[in-house]
């Protein structure tokens, strides 16, 4: 056993766990900050989650064609941002996409007719900001905000100030080992080894990220089972084609913003290489982890640094 | 009917505990019902007869219940009320003897191996006792009696007799309450140290009466003289299972009851709240009321381990298993060393990272109250009573007529040496 006190908890939150390692730091104390994040997530996911049928996200999904519906200031904050990622992104990360995205979670694909059919129903161009009034409007009907894509990142976003305050210096929060916040230092004074695993070599590592103060997050349409075997999947899908992303690609960012780090791990993983250079131009202080795993149990791996 | 008649090999694999440790097997002897080879083409003299007295709500239940049970025949009912009497006699088609009164049916029919007592509650002991007196096998529901002395008589005269008295605690046949039961004496949940239960409902808890001078038949629960409420009508269930699980004797009750919602001319609490001490310093805490029922019915098994919501079928443990990079990078800390943390692993793959919502007890399709009757009729083929099945239903109609009397006197009740009935071994 070490000297130094460590705390460790979880609990369970947005679909996934999120796991709290807390160091130098006496067992009441690290209980008292947990509450005070399992709080702000839980009350983060209240009113963010469309799947919380009154949450305020929902109430706004409810609203028809052509109303103008006013925005608390914590969802307007959340769907300009939103609004800006669509707009960096040519479209490719669109909290608008739950019709498209839909479509292919069904056991057969879908036909060229319901791809259509979900575009007309989707597409962040088809809401429309009042900035003066703070508030929305929907050009269609059935539109709908779904923030899983991001969610994890506004998280720990929220989390990192908060807990900032209470003097917090040293730990991991981690939401299902995808999108983590690393605080300070590991023990040993050096900062957190962030290690991404090749999926193809379970025991090696493509990259480690020297991680402090900063957020790595993780999306990828391949990865690995718990028995260490290789899944591919077909979840990621563009927006603006309505296809899936066929390639078995791993994206990891390592950035300050756990929220930005959503946003490009997505787009990263959707955009042509010419879209990926125009984005890039405008980030300045993020890591850049492409993987794309070949069929001859290889790898291609390229890390962009800005 | 045929067809839903299963085959006692089949139970006991539903039931979950088909696999369970001879040593816990051992321990709850009315499993043996289960255990055994299911006699197919049994002589007609192999059949178990039986008798319902008190056709009502339940007593129907039990009656539809007991005719998919293989090997028993219903060859008479009673009901001293005429439309339930008549109902009863349609269930059967005609086919069981019907009574208006349990002693006459006892003389008029000779052969009855067992009765079934589903009468209200105050109608319990003399007509146990008299089917016991009269050498006949007795599955009566819970509560026991309306008195303490009842109880005791009903107890006393079954095991003078050396008859089976079967109480109506179903739970005990539960296959998830069994499968539960073994992970905790097992020690999955570690030391319980405290069972909280309840049971709420939002409603007046009355029934329909015809005409008026039928209200206090129809609606006994209401009324002191014939029901202890909601302890004897609801709490009887859930303090058993706290007994059971903690495996021990209250040693004493607290508590508080009211009237504070429907106050429609009841004389029973529609609202009480209680504490059952145990000997290890363990307790229930207990409370029922019929003024909300967001919170609905458990029993909340709480070990030092883990959890057990027997009703919802849930198992929590204290510490769910950790994501694979978080777990070794605690180890790695704890151990001084400095290695690199795997992350991006498959716990976040979104549909395999569920809500921790605890895990499910065991596959459950099976229905207690059948299953009881399934153990009682074996145990009537047999002649002769399971160890230790009375004691369960016996501590927990004591244990809440203490808990009524500890409101009625506003005093702590000791539960007294004499109402406690020691372990067969
Ligand atoms: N185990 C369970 O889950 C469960 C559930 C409900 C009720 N119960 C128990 O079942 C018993 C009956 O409850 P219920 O809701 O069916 O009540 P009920 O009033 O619907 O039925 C009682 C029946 O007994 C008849 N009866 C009364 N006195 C009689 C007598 N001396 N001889 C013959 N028949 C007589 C009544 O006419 C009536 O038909 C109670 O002890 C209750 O606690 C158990």
């Amino acid at each position: 056993m070490s000297e130094q006190p460590i705390f460790n908890d979880s609990f369970f939150a947005m679909g996934t766990r999120c796991d709290v390692v807390f160091l130098n730091i006496e067992q009441e104390f690290g209980e008292q900050i947990f509450h005070l994040i399992k709080n702000e997530v839980t009350h983060l996911e209240h009113r963010m989650s469309r799947f919380i049928p009154d949450s305020p996200l929902s109430e706004l999904n409810k609203a028809g064609k052509n109303e103008w519906i006013p925005v608390t200031d914590d969802l307007w904050n959340i769907l300009t941002i939103c609004f800006d990622f669509y707009q960096m992104s040519n479209g490719a990360f669109d909290i608008t996409a739950a019709p498209i995205i839909k479509l292919w979670k069904s056991n057969k694909p879908p036909t060229k007719d319901e791809i259509e059919k979900a575009k007309q129903i989707s597409g962040f161009d088809k809401v429309e900001f009042d900035f003066e009034n703070q508030k929305i409007k929907f050009k269609t009907d059935g539109l709908e905000f779904d923030l899983g894509a991001i969610g994890k990142g506004l998280a720990l976003d929220s989390i990192k100030p908060i807990i900032l305050k209470q003097g917090i210096e040293n730990g991991i929060i981690s939401f299902g080992e995808s999108s983590i916040l690393a605080l300070g230092k590991h023990s040993n004074g050096k900062n957190w080894p962030l290690g991404i695993r090749n999926m193809y070599n379970f025991n090696k590592f493509v990259h480690v990220f020297s991680t402090s103060n900063e957020t790595i997050t993780t999306s990828a349409t391949i990865l690995n089972t718990d028995d260490g075997g290789v899944k591919k999947r077909k979840h990621i899908i563009s927006p603006v084609s309505g296809l899936p992303v066929e390639v078995n690609k791993a994206v990891s960012i390592k950035s300050e913003s756990a929220t930005l780090g959503e946003f490009l791990s997505t787009s990263f993983l959707i955009l042509p290489e010419n879209d990926k250079i125009i984005l890039s131009e405008k980030l300045k202080k993020i890591e850049i982890l492409e993987v794309e795993y070949l069929d001859d149990n290889n790898f291609k791996s390229k890390l962009t640094i800005l | 009917m045929e067809s839903k008649i299963k085959n006692r090999r089949d139970f006991l694999k539903e039931m979950g505990v088909y696999a369970s440790s001879t040593a816990f097997l051992a321990s709850i002897p009315w499993l043996d019902a289960f255990a055994q080879e299911n006699g197919k083409n049994v002589a007609a003299s192999d059949r178990v007869r039986i008798a319902v007295i008190g056709v009502g709500s339940r007593g129907r239940a039990l009656l539809m219940n007991l005719q998919q049970v293989e090997n028993v025949e219903i060859v008479a009912v009673c009901d001293n009320y005429e439309p339930h009497y008549s109902r009863a006699i349609e269930l059967t088609d005609g086919k069981a003897k019907a009574f208006y009164d349990h002693k006459k049916m006892i003389d008029a029919v000779k052969d009855i191996d067992a009765v079934v007592v589903a009468t209200p509650l105050h109608e319990h002991a003399h007509i146990v006792v008299d089917c016991l007196n009269a050498d006949i096998h007795v599955f009566c529901e819970k509560a026991m009696a309306r008195t303490l002395v009842d109880t005791k008589l009903m107890a006393d005269t079954a095991i003078a007799k050396g008859k089976i008295l079967q109480i109506g605690q179903q739970r005990l046949f539960n296959p998830v309450y069994l499968n539960a039961l073994e992970r905790v004496r097992a020690g999955e949940i570690g030391q319980i140290t405290q069972v909280r239960a309840y049971w709420h409902r939002n409603a007046d808890w009355r029934r329909p009466v015809p005409s008026p001078e039928l209200e206090r038949k129809i609606n006994w629960r209401m009324y002191n003289e014939y029901s202890g409420g909601l302890m004897t009508e609801l709490a009887a269930h859930q303090v058993q299972v706290a007994n059971w699980y903690i495996d021990k004797v209250p040693t004493q009750v607290m508590g508080s009851g009211s009237i504070c919602f429907w106050k429609d001319g009841r004389e029973v609490y529609d609202h009480v709240a209680l504490v059952y001490d145990y000997p290890d310093g363990s307790k229930c805490t207990y409370d029922s009321m019929i003024a909300n029922k967001h919170h609905g019915l458990e029993e909340q098994i709480m070990g030092n381990l883990g959890t057990i919501e027997p009703e919802i079928n849930r198992i929590y443990s204290e510490n769910p298993p950790q994501a694979p990079g978080i777990r070794q990078l605690v180890h790695d800390i704890e151990s001084s060393i400095f290695d690199v943390i795997p992350i991006g692993g498959a716990t976040w793959i979104p549909e395999t990272a569920v809500q921790y919502r605890g895990d499910v007890i065991a596959p459950y399709e099976n229905n207690d109250s059948f299953l009881q009757f399934v153990g009682f009729a074996k145990a009537v083929k047999n002649n002769k009573p399971y160890p230790n099945l009375l004691r369960e239903g016996y501590h927990a109609t004591i244990a809440v007529l203490l808990g009524l009397q500890a409101m009625d006197t506003n005093e702590i009740v000791a539960w007294p040496a004499e109402y406690v009935m020691e372990k067969d071994v």
